[in-house]
């Protein structure tokens, strides 16, 4: 009886000896990476903000202000909140920018509608509504014909 | 005076009763025995990633090692845990800084075999890979994982 008991342990031993029979190392790394807060445009290229006080185009009798609506695409990183802003146009006259006929000069301002949290970049666009404006004052004592200006639409971040 | 001899003649049987088994341990390694020489700290940086790009994000990283033992040519692995945020078996994740419920899944090359001879200090190659679905709609800011990877026999 004795020597089946140590028979038993002796198998026990060589059971433990063999699971630890492979050496291994190991190394602990890190990995790290920093997505960036950003917003761009999605619009196509082309875009006009047409600005008008009756149906097809300013009336310069008027007392109303010529305004205008255009709707731009963008897309932000998720949870960034963007801010727009307005640049200098090609006419810009060193306080306002300005929509040319070639020979007279209107000014004009441009507002922007409520801004949407960034979903990122694998869906759909966002939407945001830039309003423009020419106040009656900078309507009424020009020549007729087709006023265009250029002006960058920035938007943050 | 006979009862006496009796009890002598009865001792014997409880000496061998109370032996002792003495387990012997003696362990056998691998014929092959590969060690990480680069110090430890290495970080596997993806550095910043612009989330409007069309193009995977991907970083490597290099790591040395070494195997000794009797064979002349040893036939290594090297395998990885899948970090401390993996979604399941071999997604690991990165989590954000600041905003814990937030991910950034990527891949590792993992795992890696080879063969080198032995007493050679050999470079392993570690790449990263973020595909474009993954950073597109993650948010802004840091994220971070650490993974412990095993180098065997």
């Amino acid at each position: 009886m004795c020597k089946k008991l140590l028979a038993a342990s002796l198998v026990a031993v060589g059971a433990i000896a063999s699971t630890t029979a492979a050496a291994a190392d190991s190394y602990s790394l890190t990995i790290n990476a920093n997505v960036i807060g950003m917003c761009k445009f999605t619009q196509a290229a082309g875009a006009v903000l047409t600005l008008t006080n009756v149906a097809g185009g300013i009336d310069p009798s008027s007392a109303g202000n010529a305004t205008g609506t255009a709707n731009l695409t963008y897309k932000c990183t998720k949870g960034q909140n963007p801010t727009f802003a307005t640049g200098n146009g090609t006419n810009w006259s060193g306080t306002a920018n300005r929509v040319t006929n070639g020979t007279d000069f209107m000014v004009y301002t441009l507002g922007y509608g409520a801004t949407s949290t960034g979903t990122g970049f694998g869906g759909g666009s966002l939407t945001i509504a830039v309003g423009g404006t020419i106040l009656p004052v900078d309507f009424s004592a020009v020549s007729a014909g087709l006023y265009t200006d250029t002006v960058p639409v920035n938007v943050t971040p | 005076m006979r009862v006496v001899l009796a009890l002598a003649a009865a001792l014997p049987a409880v000496a061998f009763a109370g032996s002792y088994s003495l387990a012997i341990n003696a362990t056998v390694l691998s014929a092959s025995n590969c060690k990480f020489t680069t110090v430890a700290g290495s970080v596997l940086a993806f550095g910043a990633i612009d989330p409007s790009s069309l193009t995977a994000k991907t970083a490597s990283i290099t790591l040395q090692m070494k195997c000794s033992g009797s064979a002349a040519t040893a036939a290594y692995g090297l395998s990885s845990d899948d970090g401390l945020h993996a979604a399941g078996a071999g997604l690991p994740r990165m989590i954000h800084a600041v905003n814990l419920t937030e991910f950034l899944p990527y891949t590792l090359n993992t795992p890696i075999s080879g063969t080198t001879p032995k007493n050679v200090v050999t470079t392993l190659t570690i790449t990263g890979t973020i595909s474009v679905a993954n950073f597109q709609n993650a948010i802004a800011g840091n994220f971070a994982d650490t993974q412990v990877l095993t180098l065997s026999p």
